[in-house]
Formats: C-alpha cells, sequence, structure tokens
C-alpha cells in the first residue's frame, strides 16, 4: 500500500504479525519506507522497520534448551539515493544500521537453561551499486563496507565472526558481434574473522592437546579475490540456439586459504586451499 | 582398480585437494611430556592415594635429542571438576618443586613430585589432585595463570601440561596402576629389552635424580626402509574390573626417529588381551640416519593408572 501525501513522495507502511507456537509468543513489526523524487533522475529513499524472529528450531525444547525464550528482534534503519545519470548509467548509494536485541546465545557457565536471550548485536555499513548497460558494453559493480559486531551477556562488542568489511564484485561484458561475447567477473571479499591460538597444554591424561585461545576474533583470514573470464560464440536459427563457450575460472590462479589447520600440538599450521585455476568447456542448446 | 586409483590421484591433483602435511603426534621431535604416574608411597602398585596418605607422581620426558639442559616448575594443587576447559587449581598449592637438570647425553629424563593429600575436609570437595607444570630445555621454566609458560632467559619454546592423581575417596575408587612387564614387548618377534640405562645428571638444586629403569644392550636395524613389527601383549598387565567391567587400556605409543604406523593402540572392554597388540615401524632410507630411536610406551587404565616403557634400538646405515 502506497501513500503520496503529496507528488514527488511516496511513502510505504507496513506490518506484519507472527505467533511463534513453539515458544508461545507473538510480535508486531511495524515498517515504513519512503521515496523522495527530486528530479526526473535523482531520487531520495529511506526505511525503518522492526523484524522478528522465533529462536533456531531445537532451541526452545526443554532439557537442550530453554522454553521460555523470546523471539529475536532487530531494527533496520537504511537511507540512500538512487541517481541516473544519461541512459546507460544508474548510481544507488545507501547507508545502512541494524540492531539486533535478544540473540539466543549459551548461558555463561554452560548449565540450565542453556539458552537465554542475553546477545545483541549491531551492524554498520554503506553500500554502492552501479548498473551499465550501453550498446555494446554492460556492467554491473556492487561493493559493501560494513562493520559487524556481536556482545554476549552485556559484555564488548567483539566482531561478528563473519564480519567482512570490503565486498566487492564486478563484473563487465563486451559484445563483439556475430554472436561473440567477452565477459568477466571480479570477486574481492575479505576474510572472516579469527580467534588465534595461541599456544597449547598437553593433557597428559588423555594424550591430547588443549589449545589457549588468543583475543576473540582478533586477527583476520587473508583476502579473497578471484578473476573469471569467460568468452562465448552463439549460433541462432529459427529452431534454437546453440552457444559454445569457455569458463576460465579463478584465472589468477589464486589458491586462497579455505581453513587452518593445525598440528596435533597446535605448534605447526597449514592451509587447506581452494580451487587453481578452472577452465571449463561447454555447450549449451536451446529449442 | 590400478587405473580408478591413477585417475582419483590426477583428479584429487587437478582440484588441488591436497592434504597438508603436519608432524604426527607419535613421533617426538621435542622435549615433550610423554607421561605422569603416581604412586601411593610404600606401594607402587596403587595410584589413587586416599586422602592423608603421601604419593610420589613421575613425570617423563622425551626428546629427540640428548636433554642436556631442563629447566622445570611444577604444581600440585586440588583439582577444579570443571569439563571443557583448561584445567585449573580448586585451592592453595599442596606441592610444588622448580629446579634445573643439566648434563644428561639421554633422550629421556624423570621429574618426580611428592605430594601430601590433605585429609578429606581440607579438600573442598576435590576429586582429583591437579599436576601441572611448564619444562624449558634453554632458560628457566616459569609457570605463567592461565595454563601458560615461558622459559625466562632461554630461547626454547616452553613445554606446559596437566595431569591429575584421581583420589580414593571410597572403595570404589582405589585403582592401581597398570603393567607394561619387561617381556611385554617384543621387536620382530624377540623380546625387545629395556632402554639402556640413563646417565645420572647434575642436579643443580641436589633433587629430583632420574630412576630410569636398567636394561641390556640394544639390538640394531638397518636404515632401509624396511618394515619390522613391534607386539605389544597386555595379557599380564595387572587389568583391574571396576562396575563398568574390564578396564579399557589405551597404549599410547611415540618413537624418536622413523616411521610409526599409527598413535595408539587400545584393548576393549570385551577383549582378553591375549593377542598382542601390534604396531609396525621402518626406518627409511635417509641421509645421515639417527644412531639410535627409542621407543616409548604409555599404558593407562583412564582412571588414574598408568605405567610407561622405554625401548631402544641402534640403527646403522644400510
Amino acid at each position: 500500500m502506497t501513500f503520496t501525501p503529496w507528488r514527488p513522495l511516496s511513502l510505504i507502511p507496513g506490518v506484519r504479525a507472527d505467533h511463534y507456537s513453539e515458544i508461545g509468543e507473538s510480535t508486531v513489526d511495524p515498517r515504513l519506507s519512503a521515496r523522495y523524487r527530486v528530479t526526473d533522475s535523482t531520487t531520495l529513499k529511506a526505511g525503518v522497520g522492526r523484524f522478528s524472529q522465533p529462536p533456531e528450531l531445537g532451541a526452545a525444547i526443554e532439557g537442550i534448551g530453554n522454553a521460555e525464550l523470546d523471539p529475536i528482534h532487530a531494527l533496520h534503519v537504511g537511507a540512500g539515493v538512487e541517481q541516473e545519470i544519461g541512459t546507460a548509467l544508474q548510481v544507488d548509494v545507501e547507508g545502512f544500521y541494524k540492531r539486533i536485541d535478544d540473540m539466543v546465545v549459551n548461558t555463561e557457565d554452560g548449565g540450565p537453561p542453556f539458552l537465554v536471550n542475553e546477545g545483541q548485536g549491531r551492524i554498520v555499513g554503506v553500500e554502492l551499486a552501479v548498473e551499465l548497460d550501453a550498446d555494446d558494453v554492460f556492467g554491473q559493480l556492487a561493493y559493501t563496507l560494513s562493520r559487524s559486531e556481536r556482545r554476549l551477556h552485556e559484555g564488548e562488542y567483539l566482531l561478528f565472526d563473519y564480519d567482512q568489511p570490503h565486498i566487492l564484485t564486478a563484473s563487465a561484458g563486451y559484445r563483439l558481434g556475430r554472436g561473440w561475447l567477452l565477459s568477466s567477473t571480479l570477486r574481492v571479499v575479505s576474510g572472516n574473522p579469527e580467534t588465534p591460538i595461541t599456544g597449547a597444554v598437553a593433557n597428559v591424561d588423555e594424550d591430547v592437546y588443549l589449545p589457549i585461545f588468543g583475543r576473540t576474533n582478533s586477527t583476520r583470514a587473508a583476502l579473497f579475490h578471484r578473476l573469471d573470464l569467460r568468452v562465448e560464440k552463439r549460433w541462432t536459427s529459427e529452431n534454437g540456439n546453440i552457444t559454445l563457450y569457455l569458463d576460465v575460472q579463478n584465472v589468477l590462479n589464486q589458491r586462497h586459504p579455505e581453513a587452518t589447520v593445525y598440528s596435533y600440538d597446535y605448534r605447526v599450521t597449514d592451509q587447506v586451499l581452494g580451487l587453481p585455476i578452472l577452465p571449463i568447456l561447454g555447450v549449451k542448446g536451446e529449442l | 582398480m590400478r587405473a580408478l586409483a591413477t585417475l582419483a590421484a590426477a583428479g584429487a591433483l587437478l582440484l588441488g585437494c591436497d592434504e597438508p602435511q603436519l608432524p604426527k603426534s607419535w613421533r617426538v621431535t621435542y622435549a615433550r611430556v610423554l607421561a605422569v604416574r603416581a604412586e601411593v608411597a610404600g606401594d607402587a602398585t596403587r595410584a589413587t592415594p586416599e586422602p592423608g596418605e603421601r604419593a610420589r607422581v613421575s613425570v617423563l620426558i622425551v626428546g629427540d635429542r640428548p636433554i642436556d639442559h631442563l629447566s622445570y616448575d611444577l604444581v600440585a594443587c586440588p583439582a577444579t571438576p570443571a569439563l571443557g576447559e583448561l584445567p585449573s587449581c580448586a585451592g592453595e598449592a599442596i606441592s610444588a618443586e622448580a629446579g634445573q637438570l643439566m648434563g644428561s647425553s639421554e633422550l629421556a629424563r624423570e621429574l618426580h613430585l611428592d605430594i601430601d593429600v590433605p585429609d578429606a575436609g581440607e579438600l573442598d570437595g576435590a576429586e582429583r589432585i591437579l599436576i601441572a607444570g611448564t619444562i624449558c630445555t634453554d632458560g628457566t621454566a616459569e609457570a605463567v595463570e592461565g595454563g601458560e609458560g615461558r622459559c625466562v632467559d632461554g630461547a626454547a619454546e616452553p613445554v606446559t601440561f596437566t595431569a591429575h592423581v584421581v583420589l580414593a575417596l571410597d572403595a570404589a575408587g582405589r585403582n592401581g596402576n597398570p603393567v607394561l612387564a619387561d617381556d611385554a614387548i617384543r621387536f620382530d618377534d624377540e623380546v625387545w629389552i629395556r632402554a639402556a640405562a640413563l646417565e645420572p645428571p647434575t642436579d643443580e638444586d641436589g633433587g629430583g635424580a632420574p630412576e630410569l629403569p636398567d636394561a641390556g644392550a640394544p639390538a640394531t636395524v638397518a636404515a632401509d626402509g624396511v618394515e619390522h613389527e613391534i607386539a605389544i601383549s597386555l595379557e599380564h598387565a595387572a587389568r583391574e574390573t571396576s562396575e563398568a567391567g574390564p578396564e579399557e587400556l589405551l597404549l599410547s605409543h611415540y618413537v624418536t626417529a622413523g616411521v610409526l604406523e599409527r598413535r595408539f593402540s587400545v584393548l576393549e572392554r570385551d577383549q582378553d588381551g591375549k593377542s598382542p597388540m601390534l604396531v609396525k615401524w621402518h626406518m627409511p632410507r635417509v641421509d645421515d640416519p639417527p644412531s639410535h630411536m627409542l621407543a616409548v610406551f604409555v599404558l593407562r587404565d583412564q582412571r588414574g593408572g598408568v605405567d610407561y616403557a622405554l625401548r631402544e634400538i641402534e640403527i646403522a646405515d644400510p
């Protein structure tokens, strides 16, 4: 439902109600978004809303979880601008902030009721999206700069396990004519935070080693980047078309570390590496 | 079948599924604490002292080269019952010892710590005594809060360890040490004699002299990659029976040179131990192989009872 109080402004209010039978709780979440068309090519936009979700499946089961858990809530706020430049280029910039309350986390001592709504999160960032569609050239670029943090039991905010400050995806293509198409995609993503292991204690009773952890999420995995190239030739007829393509994934042959593995005593580490360069030749037919 | 294996290997190479190569726990490559054994004073067969009794704790340290400098910092205290965390003290230390052993040319050393177990009323509910320590092969060992340790004025990386002495708080808690008998270990079907006696070290602090067992001359094998069979019999291991049935015995094996087949052997509850446990070992062809290999066997009954045995073999160029 859209309201237009005066012509350049449009408002979209909303509300969502849910009932979660596993915890016997209900939520009502109001939302509002607005768009203001400043000129034919420039639009301002903003939105605010509350979102709710139930605890994960099984978290409310008595004995292994807590039947008294509450739903998890999040407040989303965003504002930005959409700008058209000529007929071929569109730019969209938006800042956002999210606050998460009542996250389900383990109890401090690990004992009953095992899970409680004592986690909080906050995420702040900005997104940039650019889209180009000219005669023979097309492309898209998306970049997100953000910071995501979590805290437990009113403690200190620490980086979220999957915090990725930089996420860039850029793709472009060139129509060469006569059914030939050349395209490429570049992805650059920050590595996830990691908690370093600073040492280990030999548990001689059981002949194993127990790691000693450093500050939670105080280091970060290496930056991930991958460049893919694709060239294709398409033949079109009245009955359909056939495309022959060569995809070369990870053209730069960057073996990205997927995981760190440790020796039995945590003194030596190694990396599990991702795929090397991977060429794929294929044929696709459509009737 | 060979074609399939080749195809799989080629596929793995193409996809980059190369497994990381990490040190194996059965291979001793630096001075490590491999066993901690408790004996009630006056009765070495008992592993679990009662409140008010004295016990002697032995710490076995084995390296891949002579341990000519060994600094240690040991402490014993009532243990917290926490699971899944680094063990910690529930109360004041009841025994501590720090010092240095110097001048040995052997690969194994032994430290001792005598503990007087407090009376039941002073244990604050603790059911075990925590033994925690730091050792250094360079510098001076110093235990640090949180389970870590450091080697002061030394370049060595500290080795920290924990173990527990289980207390016999009632009849069900009484437990004896298992036994690795002198003739329990065979090498290529010959009884593998005990490792050579260790040199008495110079103890700068005047205590803690090692008491590792006497032995005869070690056998000799060539560094030729040929597999040898080690057989360990647990038929006469003084295995006990608790309410849960016969003890499950866990045997860890380590070597200071060569390649061992695996890290553990287990005598399950439903096995009688009449069949020996077999482990393969070989010394690959290498330039300048070590002159001898020390093998260490640590037997745990997983109720606080421990025994260990050292065996040695000379290595010759093929």
